[in-house]
């Protein structure tokens, strides 16, 4: 270490004291962004877990039912709420941390502005039904373009700051940052490759199982990176900040860093256990979750024991009552995260509502908690305040976040337990005991209640947080003064090879680790490299070979593409939002084959553009609902009115289906698209150009079934109808697998593909 | 923890830090980040085993699920063991099947059932399929139609009713629907028409 600290000053120079102010301005604006999204994202929360339980709160609108409001709620909370204390964050230590302003202020404000009008676009879109559909992913393709604009941006102004640094080893909290920088960027890009049909609609370039496995690689490292990483780092600023404690362990930082970067981009297949997906990835999936579980605890224990000799001032700072309480959620869901990841708690736990327990545990105990503990610390000091407004509001948010969240976790675990074990519970014959759906639902609609009273507690103290930061804001003083402060210039090293040697040089295995490790932090460009090698190989491994393993896998021959108006209903259902409480895959579970019929197979979903698997079964699995419910007018009655078919259901209402005509007018430039390259479904030229008039030779025909019942007998236009697309491709679903493999040499001959060279 | 510790003693290890931290003492690297400093402790000795068992335990994972007995690949499903008639043969259902009493009493259970609100108030099919026709999707055999009321079809879109009938209720109620049916002569028109993907003809010849 004295060799290299020599080389910070090498003889001769004099680097002279420089003086700059910190950006303030920018850390304050995304900070009241933090609170204002955060309680509009939990409301919306408490709503969508309101309509759980009480589904006439949807009022029949369209823009305010749960299939629509939920994407929206995971968004305001993910990249509202938690994105915005991200850049809070990161732009008030990382500039202390390098003793520089940012980059740039115009970036900065580019940045901040454009986050926003993100978000603004998301609150807007998503309640239209505009949505891709794909979890964590769903905005639509310009808006996607905008974040990766957004995005870059920010990461030119990290970099850049970190270029234009004074200090010269980057301390931790930076590397987690520079992982996060690195891998949303990576995961936004690879996860939106997306073909255009309007402005806000597109069709996935992957299809059915590689969509799925890329969806749950970005979904699952949106967790990894956005929701961990930059946290992990908050913690590291943060929490030794507010102890007065030195970090407990450099090497401990060292080693979870890597590790964690490295596994955790392994662990997304868990996500898909006992689905369609190979095997191989899904044993990826669960082993690298096995060992995540290190690298995670290495973070929480590194923050626990910083506070030794310190945990009296737990009892009077909220801002480490917060943090404390966030690390040890942190420990406890990662816990959660390995043990669920494993083939058979995930047999039972998949789909119900555990997972959502678990998803909240690690957003409203870690995220959310860090997040208030890191703005009770900044605010008095960006305001010039000796403290908060009022320290015991603070207090008493904590108590009210903490009690909410055991509320809410204990009420989802107990909720999801049941639900799993009525799915899979068989009596003494070999039967399902539980067949009838309504009999899980009503079982755990009192926990359904429970867990709106743990979120109202939350939404309460959130409030509290905003009306206590408002109150120290508004007793500022009026012209807010810069931070001015001085720093020598940090000057840049001449030569390379010197300091590698010096490091290389020390007797003791440890010094020379630590040595060479402090080389890693002192170039940038090193650290930049290695991590992204680390990020990249699991991805690499996992995903490139589903890709070609995907066109080699032999095809189902009876599977074919959708029709104009199944489509058309497919694009319907996705507006709606269905997959947000219906499956479409049946596991390889002997319970789920009881339920619904052979499990699912990978060649089913090939024409499946994006893949809607699902997540969760609010709702039973919809994987062969059109062998279970042919019926055309049984799903009109119980699209229009669940409750009039299935006493009890907690679906919402969806009136205006019966009621509003379809939109054929881009049903041929969707074909087009599909047909186009780099898609290539086997659509003819002539299958384009009649597409409106084959959608509505189907529809006649559904249309003629339905009115078979008296009360639909004389509705006018009940063709025209969009629930008519609904049904026909409900009607479909599951059907080409198994299906007599009928006149082959018609079928293919209908379905040459256009762009496959006809 | 309880009392806040003199000035003095807080920078002594107490006994419950000991066990948090085996070895090494708490070295300060020599730089301060923003006045953040770092000790140079080793890690947690417990950290340690836990990363390294969890590697072995991933090892062990994979050679037990593909290379040992673990199971993997397509689920082998045990056929259920059915006893189809509620523990009446076919034979013994049908001898009652020609019980007009066991007809009587099962028509009046149609209303407790709630057969009318699907099967429409003639039981000549609504939502659900038409009962007084030739054609039955599940088979004309007693035990079919026992077993169809009892653990319900369609996940529920036609209800159990096990827990709402007892066996001999269920049996006459499927006796009431053979006896009506019996009486029409296989009526079809004009009721609801049966789905030829779905229901077969199967006539009820006993």
């Amino acid at each position: 270490m004295t060799a290299t600290a020599a080389h910070d000053h090498p003889p001769g120079a004099n680097p002279a004291l420089e003086t700059f102010a910190y950006d303030n301005r920018i850390v304050r604006d995304f900070i009241i962004a933090t609170v204002g999204w955060g309680v509009v994202g939990m409301a919306v929360g408490v709503l969508i877990a309101s309509q759980l339980a009480f589904p006439a709160l949807s009022f029949d609108l369209p823009w305010l039912t749960f299939g629509r409001l939920r994407p929206l709620h995971t968004n305001a909370v993910v990249f509202a709420f938690a994105g915005n204390a991200v850049f809070a964050g990161v732009y008030y230590s990382l500039q202390r941390l390098l003793k520089a302003r940012m980059f740039s202020d115009v970036i900065s404000r580019f940045h901040f502005w454009g986050w926003q009008a993100i978000i603004v676009a998301a609150v807007i879109t998503l309640p239209m039904g505009i949505t891709t559909s794909k979890e964590y992913a769903e905005l639509e393709w310009p808006i996607d373009i905008a974040i990766a604009v957004v995005w870059i941006s920010f990461a030119i102004n990290f970099f850049g700051t970190i270029w234009k640094r004074r200090e010269r080893h980057l301390y931790v909290a930076i590397w987690f940052y520079m992982a996060t920088v690195i891998g949303i960027a990576m995961l936004h890009v690879v996860n939106s490759f997306e073909m255009p049909v309007t402005l806000t609609k597109s069709y996935s370039v992957y299809a059915g199982i590689q969509d799925a496995l890329v969806q749950w690689w970005y979904g699952h490292n949106a967790v990894a990176f956005l929701l961990t990483t930059p946290f992990l780092g908050l913690m590291y600023y943060f929490l030794p900040k507010a102890a007065e404690r030195p970090v407990y362990s450099y090497r401990l930082s060292i080693v979870h860093y890597w590790s964690l970067i490295f596994v955790y981009i392994w662990a997304g297949p868990h996500h898909l256990l006992n689905s369609s997906l190979p095997e191989w990835a899904q044993t990826l999936g669960v082993v690298f979750s096995i060992m995540l579980i290190g690298p995670s605890w290495g973070g929480m224990i590194n923050g626990l024991l910083t506070l030794r000799g310190a945990w009296d001032k737990v009892r009077t700072s909220p801002v480490l009552k917060f943090l404390v309480a966030g690390v040890t959620f942190y420990g406890m869901s990662t816990f959660e995260g390995c043990l669920l990841a494993l083939r058979d708690v995930n047999a039972l736990s998949h789909d119900t509502d555990w997972t959502i327990g678990h998803v909240h545990n690690g957003a409203l105990g870690w995220v959310a908690l860090i997040t208030f503990g890191s703005i009770y610390w900044m605010v008095p000091k960006l305001y010039k305040r000796e403290a908060l407004w009022s320290t015991q509001m603070a207090n008493v948010h904590f108590w009210l976040a903490t009690i909410g969240i055991a509320l809410y976790a204990v009420a989802m675990w107990i909720a999801g337990i049941t639900e799993g074990a009525m799915q899979m519970a068989f009596d003494k014959d070999g039967h399902l005991v539980y067949r009838d759906w309504m009999e899980i639902v009503r079982a755990i609609l009192p926990f359904y209640h429970t867990r709106i009273a743990g979120g109202v507690l939350f939404l309460t103290g959130a409030i509290l947080c905003a009306i206590n930061v408002w109150k120290t804001i508004s007793t500022a003083p009026a012209p807010l003064a810069d931070e001015v402060v001085q720093a020598p210039k940090l000057l840049r090293d001449a030569a390379y090879s010197p300091l590698i040697t010096d490091a290389l040089a020390k007797p003791d295995l440890r010094e020379r680790g630590n040595a060479l490790h402090g080389l890693v932090e002192r170039w940038p460009s090193l650290m930049i490299t290695l991590s992204v090698i680390a990020l990249v190989i699991g991805g690499a491994c996992e995903i490139i070979p589903t890709m070609i393993q995907g066109y080699l896998s032999p095809r189902i021959a009876t599977v074919t593409p959708y029709t104009p108006l199944e489509l058309t209903g497919r694009d319907l259902y996705i507006r709606e939002g269905c997959s947000n409480c219906h499956t479409q895959m049946i596991r390889t579970l002997r319970a789920d084959v009881e339920r619904y019929g052979d499990y699912t197979r990978a060649g089913e979903h090939i024409y499946d553009r994006p893949f809607l698997w699902g997540s969760k079964r609010t709702g039973p699995d919809l994987g062969r609902e059109g062998n279970l419910r042919p019926m055309a007018s049984w799903h009109y009655f119980h699209l229009e009115r669940p409750r009039s078919t299935s006493d009890g259901s907690i679906m919402p209402n969806f009136p205006w289906l019966c009621r509003d005509d379809m939109d054929l007018s881009t049903l041929s430039t969707k074909l087009a698209v599909l047909a186009a390259p780099p898609i290539f479904t086997p659509y003819s030229a002539e299958q384009i150009r009649t597409a409106v008039d084959d959608a509505r030779a189907q529809a006649k025909g559904i249309a003629d079934e339905l009115r078979k019942e008296a009360r639909l007998k004389d509705l006018p236009d009940l063709e025209k109808k969009e629930v008519v697309a609904v049904i026909a491709y409900l009607k479909r679903l599951g059907t080409d697998f198994g299906k007599a493999e009928a006149k082959p040499a018609a079928a293919t001959d209908k379905a040459a593909p256009v762009a496959g060279g006809k | 923890m309880a009392k806040p510790r003199a000035p003095t003693s807080s920078q002594e290890p107490t006994v419950s830090d000991h066990a948090l931290q085996p070895q090494g003492p708490d070295q300060p690297r020599e730089h301060a980040f923003d006045g953040i400093e770092e000790y140079d402790n080793n890690l947690p000795v417990w950290w340690v085993m836990m990363l390294y068992l969890s590697v072995a335990a991933a090892l062990i994972y994979v050679l037990h699920f593909h290379f040992g007995p673990g199971l993997l690949g397509p689920p082998t499903l045990p056929p259920p063991k059915r006893i189809d008639g509620n523990g009446y043969t076919e034979a013994q259902l049908r001898a009652f099947s020609k019980d007009p009493a066991r007809g009587a009493h099962g028509k009046m259970l149609t209303s407790k059932a709630l057969c009318v609100t699907c099967h429409g108030p003639e039981l000549t099919g609504l939502v659900g399929p038409n009962l007084r026709d030739r054609w039955w999707i599940y088979g004309s055999n007693m035990t079919d139609i026992v077993l169809t009321i009892s653990k319900g079809r369609l996940n529920g879109a036609m209800p159990a009713q096990e827990k709402n009938l007892s066996k001999d209720d269920i049996a006459d109620l499927a006796c009431y629907l053979v006896q009506l049916t019996r009486a029409e002569g296989f009526k079809d028109s004009p009721f609801k028409k049966p789905d030829p993907k779905r229901e077969k003809e199967t006539p009820i010849d006993y």
